[in-house]
This record gives C-alpha cells, sequence and structure tokens, in this order.
C-alpha cells in the first residue's frame, strides 16, 4: 500500500525459513510491506500464517533468511547485533502474548529498567515511571512484583514499559490472548489512547475479531503472504 | 543499586533450589580441596618431623670416616666442648652428642646383637630429643637401660632383667658390663625399636673407652628443616667442628629427602585431581543453572539490553554465587581440618583395619597419625580456582545466549 506519510518500516520481499532438523518450514514467503507513522495496524491471519515472525522482523528482533527489512531507515540486515539493541532500546517497544515482565522487578522497576538502560538518571527514571504507570491507572500497584500482579494488569505494566522509553513504534504480539473480555478491551482502549494522544505507531498481531475492530489499518497473512492491506474507519470508540 | 545487582540478587534469592545446588556444589569442591590440602600439609610435616626429629636433625656432625666405615675409635673428640659452642649459636635450637656402639647383649644364656646407644638423658628429654615426653620416674640411673621396644617383645625384656653388654671400646679394648632394664621405649627409629639399648652418654664413655668423646653430634635449627644448609654453614664455623663432615639432612638421606618431594608432588596431583572432580561438579551445575533462563535471558535482549549488559548480569550472579560459595566452603574446609588438627586422622585405619599401626619405611617409624592443618595461603588457590570456574561456567552459556538472536533466545 502506497502512502504519502514517512515509512518508519519498509519490508520487501521478506522470507524467513527456520530449519528443525531435516524439516525445513517456510514461514514468510516474500512479504512487501510498508508501515507508516500514525499508524494502528492489525495484522491478522490464521495461526502459521507468519504474524508473529514478522513482527520479530520488523522489530529486531530476528533476521529475514531473504529479502531487506528497514526500519527508521536503516537496513537490518546489515546493523550489527549492538547496533540492532540500541535500535530496540531507543525506538521500539514491545509488548508479547507472555508479558515477559522481568519477574524479579516490581512493576515500577520493570519500566525503569528499560529508562536505566537508556542511561536515564536515577531519579528521572523514577519519576518518568511513575509518571507513566499513573496515566495507565497503576499508580496502586507500582511496588507489586508480577506474581502479584493479574494478566491484565500485568500487560498494562509491559504497554508502560513499552511506551515509557518514549519510542516511535510499539509492536505487540497477540497482547490480548491471555486476558478476558474486559480486560482485552481496556488494554486496547488504552492503546489507541496512547496512539491518539502521544502519536505512537502500533502494530499488533491477534485473532480477535474485537480487537482488529479497534484497528485503522488491517493486514492479512495468509500462508507467509499479504493476501489483503485495508484502511478502515475505527469501528469501536 | 544498579539494575544489574538488583536483578543479581533476587535472582538468587528466587531461585532458591537453584541457588542452594550451586552454593552446595562450589562449597564442596572448596572443601575438598582444603581437605585434600590439609592432609598433604600434616602429612608432609609429620614425615619431615620423623626425619629432622630426633633421627637425624637438621645436621649432623661425625669424624669424616665414621658413616663410611662405623668403627667404635672413628671418634668426635672433645664433643662437649664442640657441643657448647654449637649450643650457643643463634641458629641452633637444640644439639645432642651421641654415641652407637654395637654390641652382644646377653640375658642368662640367650645372646642378641645389639647397637648400646649413648645419649644425654636430661637434654634429649626436650622437644626433639630421642626421648621426648619420657616420664621422670622412666629415668635410668647410671647402670640403668631402656630398650627398645621391638627387641623388648622379642628378646622377652621386662623391666628390672639384666643385660651383659659386651662390645669393643673405642681404644680397640674388650668392653663389657651390665646394666638393668629400667624401661621400654617406643622411639620414631626404627633401628632403636628394634635394636637400641639406650644408656646415659657418660655410662656409654667408661664402657666403651670413649672420654669427652662422641660418635655424633645432632642439631636442630631454630628455623625450618630447608634452612638446614644455612645452618650447616654456621656450624662449619664452630671451632672444633672445622675438621668434621658436616651434612644436612638431605644429605645423611638422600633417598627419604627425595621420597618426601616426590609425596609432595604426588599430593599436588590428588589435589589437581580432586580439584577437576570438584570443578567439573560446579561447572555442570553453573552451566545447567545458566542454559536454562536462556529464555529469560532472551527477552532481556529483546528489551534492547546490549550483549554486554547481559553477560554483566550473569556474571554478577555468578560472582555473588562463587564468592559466597566459596566462602562458605573455605568455612567447611578449615573447620573440617581444624577438628582434623585436632583428633588427627589415621589413614591405616581407613581400610578394614581396626587398629591403628605405625608404618616403618627407609628406618624411620611414621606415626600413623597425621595431623591436617592449613596455613592463611593455602586457602587462596582453591577460592581462586573454584571463584574462577563458577564465574567461567556462568559465562560460557551467557556469552553463546549473548551471541543469538533474542528470538532464537526466547524460542529455547
Amino acid at each position: 500500500m502506497n502512502d504519502a506519510r514517512d515509512a518508519l518500516v519498509v519490508v520487501e520481499d521478506a522470507t524467513k525459513t527456520f530449519t528443525t532438523g531435516r524439516l525445513e518450514v517456510r514461514a514468510l514467503r516474500g512479504i512487501s510491506l510498508e508501515i507508516h507513522e500514525g499508524d494502528f495496524l492489525a495484522l491478522v491471519g490464521p495461526s502459521g500464517s507468519g504474524k508473529t515472525t514478522l513482527l520479530n522482523l520488523v522489530g529486531a528482533l530476528d533476521r529475514p533468511t531473504g529479502g531487506v527489512v528497514r526500519v527508521l531507515g536503516r537496513d537490518l540486515s546489515t546493523m550489527k547485533k549492538s547496533a540492532r539493541a540500541e535500535l530496540r532500546l531507543r525506538e521500539l517497544g514491545f509488548v508479547f502474548q507472555a508479558y515477559n515482565l522481568v519477574p524479579v522487578l516490581t512493576a515500577v522497576e520493570n519500566v525503569e529498567f528499560v529508562l536505566e538502560l537508556q542511561g536515564l538518571g536515577a531519579s528521572a527514571r523514577r519519576s518518568r515511571a511513575l509518571e507513566v504507570l499513573a496515566e495507565l491507572g497503576l499508580a496502586e500497584l507500582a511496588d507489586r512484583r508480577p506474581n502479584e500482579l493479574s494478566g491484565g494488569q500485568q500487560q498494562r505494566v509491559a504497554v508502560a514499559r513499552a511506551i515509557a522509553a518514549r519510542p516511535k513504534l510499539v509492536l505487540a504480539d497477540e497482547p490480548t490472548a491471555n486476558l478476558d473480555g474486559a480486560s482485552a478491551e481496556q488494554l486496547m482502549a488504552l492503546m489507541r489512547r496512547l496512539h491518539d494522544e502521544h502519536d505512537v505507531t502500533f502494530v499488533f498481531s491477534t485473532h480477535d475479531p474485537r480487537v482488529v475492530a479497534h484497528a485503522t489499518r488491517v493486514v492479512t497473512l495468509v500462508d507467509g503472504k499479504v493476501s489483503s492491506d485495508v484502511e478502515k474507519e475505527r469501528d469501536a470508540a | 543499586m544498579p539494575s544489574t545487582l538488583r536483578i543479581a540478587f533476587r535472582n538468587l534469592g528466587r531461585n532458591g533450589r537453584r541457588t542452594a545446588l550451586a552454593l552446595v556444589a562450589i562449597a564442596i569442591a572448596q572443601t575438598a580441596v582444603l581437605a585434600i590440602d590439609g592432609l598433604m600439609n600434616g602429612w608432609v610435616e609429620a614425615s619431615l618431623e620423623a626425619m629432622t626429629g630426633p633421627m637425624m636433625g637438621h645436621a649432623q656432625l661425625h669424624h669424616p670416616d665414621w658413616r663410611e666405615e662405623r668403627g667404635p675409635d672413628l671418634v668426635i673428640e672433645d664433643a662437649d666442648a664442640t657441643l657448647a659452642r654449637i649450643r650457643a649459636l643463634p641458629d641452633v635450637e637444640s644439639a645432642y652428642a651421641r654415641i652407637y656402639a654395637p654390641a652382644l647383649a646377653a640375658r642368662e644364656v640367650d645372646g642378641r646383637a645389639v647397637v648400646v646407644v649413648g645419649v644425654d638423658i636430661a637434654a634429649e628429654r626436650g622437644p626433639g630429643g630421642l626421648l621426648a615426653g619420657l616420664p621422670e620416674g622412666a629415668i635410668p640411673d647410671a647402670r640403668g637401660a631402656l630398650v627398645g621396644s621391638r627387641l623388648a617383645r622379642e628378646a622377652g625384656l621386662s623391666v628390672g632383667d639384666e643385660l651383659a653388654l659386651l662390645g669393643q671400646g673405642a681404644d680397640g679394648s674388650f668392653a663389657n658390663d651390665l646394666v638393668r632394664v629400667s624401661g621400654v621405649l617406643q622411639t620414631p627409629i626404627d633401628l632403636v625399636n628394634r635394636m637400641g639399648v639406650i644408656v646415659h652418654l657418660e655410662t656409654a664413655r667408661d664402657v666403651f673407652v670413649m672420654p669427652g668423646q662422641a660418635h655424633e653430634i645432632n642439631v636442630r635449627g631454630a628455623g625450618a628443616p630447608d634452612e638446614a644448609p644455612a645452618l650447616v654453614a654456621a656450624l662449619r664455623g664452630v671451632e672444633g667442628a672445622d675438621a668434621l663432615e658436616i651434612l644436612t639432612w638431605r644429605e645423611l638421606a638422600p633417598q627419604l629427602s627425595q621420597f618426601i618431594d616426590i609425596a609432595g608432588v604426588y599430593g599436588l596431583v590428588v589435589m589437581m585431581i580432586v580439584f577437576i572432580a570438584a570443578a567439573a561438579g560446579v561447572a555442570n551445575t553453573m552451566l545447567m543453572a545458566t542454559f536454562e533462563r536462556r529464555r529469560e535471558l532472551g527477552m532481556l535482549l529483546s528489551l534492547g539490553t546490549s550483549p554486554g549488559r547481559l553477560v554483566r548480569i550473569v556474571l554478577a550472579e555468578a560472582v555473588i554465587l562463587g564468592l559466597f560459595g566459596v566462602a562458605l566452603g573455605t568455612l567447611l574446609g578449615a573447620g573440617l581440618v581444624l577438628y582434623q588438627g585436632a583428633v588427627g586422622v589415621d589413614p591405616t585405619t581407613w581400610g578394614n583395619q581396626e587398629e591403628s599401626m605405625d608404618v616403618a619405611m627407609y628406618g624411620l617409624n611414621w606415626a600413623a597419625t597425621i595431623h591436617p592443618y592449613l596455613r592463611p595461603a593455602d586457602v587462596l588457590p582453591g577460592f581462586v580456582g573454584v571463584s574462577v570456574v563458577s564465574v567461567v561456567a556462568a559465562l560460557w552459556p551467557a556469552l553463546i545466549t549473548a551471541r543469538l538472536e533474542p528470538m532464537e533466545a526466547m524460542r529455547g
């Protein structure tokens, strides 16, 4: 899809093949896609269609077998490991299906962790972490560890961690998959608010039609290829 | 506190079983190294003590031909004056004059070859002397004798028995005397136990016609046995000693000295084997502990943690664990060695043997009981070695993980 807006991510004919023993699994079979600033993009498709693999490539968590993935104008395949770590740290935020919070850190320390990696001073990162947690309605839970939080609360802490670093792009892999309906709805409303108020670009994979309803762009993958790419109005407020 | 240390400390607390397992492995490794070290120290010291104690001292003075020919006339003249000058040297702890005279000991109709040993009984009851620890009541009078334990057993001698001694005087005359057994003696010297009849130095001088003379002056330095060459150099300057043969204990018994050195190397090899076995256990525990955290480490990479930072997080945990484990092992090992040092260890009872036995080798009786001990410096090699193994074993999988793409690590 062509768009006059700046392309944050350009994927050109990307392929990804996993080898397990003698078995080769072609997860992506030549995907081309642009993600633009301001997108609130849902990646949909059946299991095994390549949604998570594509998110991992865009998030510099993995390298493509073939093709090109450019994030903020930088070709990931030519970047060193440390440069890709720096890109993830400064420009990208992640929300995983399994939350992936550091289990031994409290909610506020989890948010602070990324800010510390960015080099922020102790008092600055503590105040920003508390501010973001408060904005997400988690102020009361700041000193709790992940195992003392519900699934929905953990995922909101994961979102807080992702946006506290002020990334240009947040990637969320099935963020609502482990949440009940109400928590999923709450999370999507939160992500939409962050998108609308802070101009954060969101890309998330999902199976859930209620989640898709929040998206302004829906990319459907089938068998490792883009089968459709549609701009739409939000279905729900 | 930086998050690296915070994560390290909390991870150790959170994974109690894993932490306990690693701590125990590291502590056991250090304990084993220290226990072997202590045992070796005790053994080497006991061996050196046996050699450089009553039998040889640190150095000996003889007539130049005495060791070769053992002739009764090959004596140290004016031995008492030379002995007094030797005792006045600052580096000398003790010095004794001795006479060794082969003789026939007859009791009723039985005769037996013996060696009459004339010693300064009052002086040799002191530390390092042939009669160290001899109770006052057992001191023989001028016509009394102490007999070696094995000689007493084999000849059926007991206290109060009379022995007729027949030998050759230093002047070539026929020497004979009658002595009464006043005690049975167990010494570290096998020869004395088997053949020794110990009498006062003056008695021996009378019987064997050796006025003011001796066959040997046995000297123990104030320093360690290995400082014997310096002691010999000092002895060479003593008036009256210049014409004598003066040798260190290593020169007197080169085979025995070599045996101690070889045993020391053997001990080092045993310790290396124990260390390698213990280190393998530690390495295995730490490797498994870090490998099973691969997914967690991958997640940290995904957040933008640099590979270097990731390695530092694992390193912090390993260093904390290693230091605590080694400290614990040092306490346990030092405690064990202290206990063993106090009660003594008798390796001859480790098999099916129920009773302790002495070990005779190269003419020496080694007391079978070893008293292990540690020097402060002995703790260091284990401390460094075990800590390094713990850290390297944790570092290796961490480095492998840090080289992976975050998703590869998270897939496990």
